[in-house]
């Protein structure tokens, strides 16, 4: 089968007053279609620009990204973008957010639509409600229907829920897979939690320090739905962040 | 342009009145002049300060030209315009009064100024006066009605 998504020898260097400074060296791979792949890193190494370069925003130095077989030189409704900051307009109520991305469907499409996809992240009720007026996780759940409206092949996760707290985060990440058993899409997440990486992703690519290389490829091979206490899921994870030079036992006492 | 903006409109009143004549002429040229730098001033602040997410957002979905400009950057931009407008109504309002002293011969200002000549009449001086402010706070009323619309609050609640 053909890869969805090819990243050939890509290459990309920020010119700063200090001088050139590489961020990103020859990273190669393919995520096949349908795959849910994450991205961690230590922070800074150049993970959000490699996912903005993926997703069209940025444009590589060097090398490409074809996504079936297509060069991506700009953003595509195909492939839509999830940021940290939930970025729904503030003037449009949810409803006019999610009808944002369409593109003349009839109104009883429309609605249809909007019906299905609020319902799906679980904010009946909150049609008419403005976006300062939903708490947090709400939001990213109302940005992630917004997404799903324009029916796009492949999500690009940037770290979508670091600016929530820990347990909306969790919720997050069940209600993100339980949408994605409904609806398959092929998914790239960029994270800094490695937990959260092996609880999602059927492979994980840990990047290097900047300028970041391509240092392993982890396929998760556990069974679904996966608990973050199965000691396989530990285990796995004790070997990642061995990789990323962090001691466990240091790891085990943040908050 | 930005060289002309420090300059008082009022300043503006000898040089409107050897161009335009003592006309109606005059104090419309003089109220455009003064609404017109606020109103440039908002709008170009609003436009500058858009979230680039938002931007990013649209560009994800394909936007761009006369429909990113109609249902992004103007609906993003339009609480600083309004902001502008409501700066450039108030000041508008104190140059018509000021025009009308010196310009035409009709209108508040100009009540205010033949009162006092021609008598000291100085209860009509004050009339004219409360009127001023009357009308000066209806239309600045009306401007806060505008900042209350949903379209526009949004900046104020974020």
């Amino acid at each position: 089968m053909n890869p969805k998504i090819t990243v050939q020898s890509l290459s990309k260097t920020f010119p700063t007053q200090g001088g050139p400074l590489p961020v990103l060296d020859d990273l190669t791979f393919q995520v096949a279609d349908g795959e849910f792949v994450a991205v961690i890193g230590p922070s800074g190494c150049g993970k959000s620009t490699l996912l903005g370069i993926l997703a069209g925003f940025e444009r590589p130095d060097q090398g490409e990204v074809r996504v079936d077989g297509e060069p991506v030189r700009e953003p595509r409704r195909t492939g839509m973008f999830i940021f940290q900051q939930p970025s729904l307009f503030p003037w449009l109520d949810l409803e006019r957010n999610l009808v944002f991305g369409l593109n003349g469907e009839a109104p009883e499409e429309r609605r249809r639509l909007v019906a299905h996809y609020i319902a799906l992240v679980g904010l009946q009720g909150f049609e008419r409600a403005f976006p300062r007026e939903l708490s947090g996780g709400m939001q990213q759940r109302a940005e992630l229907a917004r997404a799903l409206m324009v029916k796009p092949e492949i999500l690009y996760l940037d770290e979508p829920f670091g600016a929530l707290d820990a347990l909306t985060r969790l919720r997050m990440r069940a209600e993100l897979l339980r949408i994605l058993s409904r609806e398959r899409h092929t998914v790239l997440l960029v994270t800094h939690d490695v937990e959260e990486a092996l609880h999602l992703a059927d492979r994980v690519l840990v990047l290097s320090a900047r300028p970041a290389r391509l240092q392993r490829v982890v396929p998760v091979e556990l069974p679904r739905p996966r608990s973050t206490t199965d000691p396989a899921l530990l285990a796995l994870k004790a070997s990642i962040l061995r990789e990323l030079g962090v001691d466990t036992a240091e790891t085990e006492a943040r908050p | 342009m930005q060289g002309l903006r420090p300059i008082s409109p009022i300043a503006w009143i000898p040089l409107a009145i050897l161009w335009f004549g003592v006309g109606d002429l005059s104090p419309i040229f003089l109220i455009f002049l003064s609404s017109f730098f606020p109103m440039v001033v908002g709008t170009t602040a609003g436009v500058l300060t858009i979230d680039r997410k938002y931007l990013r957002a649209a560009r994800n979905f394909e936007y761009s030209g006369l429909r990113l400009f109609r249902r992004v950057i103007l609906p993003a931009a339009l609480p600083q315009i309004v902001t502008g407008m409501r700066i450039g109504l108030g000041v508008a309002w104190l140059v018509v009064v000021a025009a009308e002293m010196i310009a035409v011969s009709s209108g508040l200002g100009y009540l205010i100024i033949d009162s006092r000549n021609a008598g000291n009449r100085y209860d009509l001086v004050v009339a004219g006066m409360v009127v001023i402010g009357v009308v000066g706070f209806l239309l600045d009323s009306l401007m806060r009605g505008l900042e209350r619309l949903d379209e526009v609050r949004w900046r104020y609640e974020i």
